[in-house]
């Protein structure tokens, strides 16, 4: 779960970066930054869209990150991502060729951090799994939606109550 | 001491504290993407060559940066550029190298990498669900604030100073070859770097931390006499305590710790006694690790040293300065209130002389309860209140009302309504109905608002933040000076 929350601002970070490398590497004194940061910036905006679906906890309810159903559909589709030994291996090789130019540097760094956390979470076994619907909340034996059959029990003489609002 | 509007700034600090936590993340961002256009600047500046196909501006340019990279090799030369070995191609050479190298640099990472771990594990999720990992890495703030202090310790972002530049106008002689420059009245530049600056505002605020440390680690050495543990049936044990110098207001909290239990954890309580008693107690919830093993720990022939740090002040301490008061608690966010009533008792029973009038003339209590068990202990005490406010005959002071949104099954139901002729509930056994359902915040604001018009009326809530944004709103923006009635409410929000 953390290692979820460190990749996501890890990556959203190396988009950042690719944007900065891209913009200095249109000047002529950094043209080298140009590639990286384009490389940067693909592969950061990838990670967050495979970071942002928040998987599920393994007791209690978790809280979905707000439009998270869009992409979490696609990570159902997607081979390998919900393992999570795939996921700590493979950014940490995403990462090392934007590790070269000090924009892109602070994003990778983050990434290769979050993959770590990753590769103790595959250890102890854990995988994303989807977020399954909340489970409903326990209704009344009447059902509220259908008006009552039957007039309420109370006695006639019960008008006015002074201990209502 | 100080004006109500300035101390309810106070009850904001969490909300603050996150606003200069966004500010310092944003800034850091800043700070980074500017220096990795500096730190390349001082790499490349090594490994520039002059090109054939350079123009004229551009071969003085590089001139002039081979220039000033040499000056400060010589004896009694001061340096610009921080990156100072002339051996092209070690890894000081490459910009990350001198990420990583120059003092700046490595003390930037780890002050980012501090700040990163913060940031990621301070998201409500992981508050909420591992928080362990929350408070244990926040305290890398340790680390963030050592490092940034010494940030700049080695002066390298450096510049010509004053006196040189009398002498040496950078905007004419720029534009003439390095060569030449002692032929037309260019002495060498002298540079100097600016001292760290960061710790002048830093040093305040990490002394008052310090102190309060100290005070922390004094009161835990304090004695507290344990003298009585009761086992309520909701799984709630309360504790009554008593230290010797120890004062608490109305509603506030303290810290506790068993050092049996565990060394580092200090658990938040809120105080459930009144200040005119002569203990202090809490009501402890029985909900996970360290709760459970308190309740094991307690009551027993030897009873467990515990430590208190607090009290601490919370929103609702101002509730004797306004003469109306509308509490809302919503489950456990009650027990503030239930150091407030007892207080409202005793302070009516000392002054039953009508000279010495409290301000506060009128509560509200509302208490908004998903489930019954709940009730217990909480429910005892308000039946105890209402006979003891009875007694003296100002039964009107509190007028409460408990809301059951929840939680009753076909059977109880039947119980219930087979009991609604009774004098008392049949729930809690007091006077006063339960209602069952939401409580309509529309018709409970303004019917206060006509009962007391040209009032401030102290609005406190402790609860679940869903409730609170609801109540909020409809007190403050709904019907504040509404109807010409010139009624405000102030809302005022605990943590819950």
């Amino acid at each position: 779960m953390w290692a979820n929350e460190t990749a996501l601002l890890g990556s959203s970070v190396l988009s950042i970066g690719g944007i900065i490398g891209i913009m200095g590497g249109l000047l002529k004194n950094f043209m080298f930054w140009l590639p990286i940061g384009i490389y940067g910036l693909i592969f950061g905006i990838i990670l967050v869209i495979l970071e942002y679906p928040r998987g599920r906890k393994n007791k209690g309810n978790t809280a979905e990150r707000r439009f998270q159903s869009c992409t979490a559909t696609l990570l159902t589709k997607l081979p390998f991502v919900d393992n999570y030994y795939f996921r700590a291996i493979a950014y940490f090789i995403v990462c090392i060729p934007s590790a070269i130019i000090v924009p892109t540097l602070l994003g990778s760094v983050f990434v290769i951090i979050g993959s770590g956390i990753y590769l103790g979470a595959a250890c102890h076994n854990e995988k994303w799994a989807p977020v399954s619907a909340r489970t409903e909340v326990r209704s009344q034996s009447a059902d509220v939606t259908q008006p009552p059959s039957r007039p309420p029990p109370r006695l006639p003489q019960n008008v006015n109550n002074p201990n209502q609002i | 001491c100080c004006p109500r509007r300035i101390r309810r700034i106070l009850d904001k600090n969490i909300k603050f504290h996150r606003m200069c936590a966004y500010m310092i993340v944003l800034m850091t961002l800043i700070h980074y993407f500017a220096h990795s256009f500096n730190v390349d600047f001082f790499t490349s500046a090594y490994t520039s060559k002059i090109l054939v196909t350079d123009s004229n501006s551009v071969i003085q340019r590089k001139r002039l940066v081979a220039r000033l990279i040499q000056i400060g090799n010589a004896p009694n030369e001061t340096y610009l550029n921080p990156i100072r070995s002339n051996v092209v191609g070690t890894f000081y050479h490459f910009s990350v190298g001198a990420v990583f190298l120059l003092t700046g640099g490595w003390t930037g990472v780890i002050i980012t990498l501090s700040l990163f771990f913060m940031v990621t594990s301070s998201v409500e999720f992981i508050r909420r669900s591992y928080f362990e990992v929350f408070w244990f890495t926040h305290h890398l703030f340790i680390v963030f604030y050592g490092f940034l202090v010494v940030h700049g310790i080695s002066m390298q972002v450096r510049g010509q100073t004053a006196a040189s530049l009398l002498v040496h106008d950078p905007k004419r002689c720029s534009l003439i070859n390095p060569a030449l420059w002692p032929q037309n009245n260019c002495p060498t530049p002298v540079f100097a770097g600016s001292a760290p600056m960061t710790w002048k505002w830093v040093i305040a605020p990490m002394v008052l931390y310090v102190i309060e440390r100290i005070i922390r680690l004094v009161r835990f050495n304090q004695q507290v006499e344990i003298l009585k543990v009761i086992k309520h049936p909701s799984r709630v044990i309360e504790i009554q305590m008593r230290k010797k110098g120890f004062n608490a207001e109305v509603g506030q909290y303290v810290f506790i710790m068993c050092p049996q239990l565990s060394q580092l954890e200090w658990h938040p309580f809120t105080l459930t006694s009144a200040p005119e008693e002569d203990y202090c107690s809490v009501h402890v919830r029985i909900v996970g690790d360290w709760t459970t093993g308190l309740s094991k720990v307690l009551p027993s022939w030897k009873m467990p040293k515990l430590a208190i740090d607090g009290p601490f002040g919370t929103a609702s301490e101002d509730v004797f300065n306004y003469p109306v008061a509308i509490c809302v608690g919503s489950g456990i966010g009650v027990t503030p209130f239930a150091s407030l009533l007892k207080s409202v008792w005793y302070v009516m029973y000392k002054n039953l002389n009508p000279e010495h009038e409290m301000v506060l003339k009128k509560v509200y209590f509302f208490w908004i309860c998903p489930e019954t068990h709940a009730f217990e202990w909480f429910g005892d005490l308000l039946a105890y209140l209402e006979r003891q406010l009875a007694e003296i005959g100002r039964q009107d002071l509190i007028e409460y009302h408990i809301y059951l949104t929840r939680g009753w099954d076909h059977k109880q139901a039947k119980t219930i309504y087979a009991h609604e002729e009774d004098s008392r509930d049949v729930i809690t056994g007091l006077e006063q109905k339960t209602n069952y359902g939401r409580p309509n915040w529309d018709e409970i604001f303004s019917k206060t608002a006509q009962s007391h018009p040209n009032t401030h009326v102290g609005v406190f809530f402790c609860g679940v933040a869903a409730l609170s944004a609801k109540v909020g709103v409809w007190c403050c923006t709904k019907f504040s000076n509404s109807n010409n009635r010139k009624i405000s409410f102030h809302y005022n929000k605990e943590n819950f």
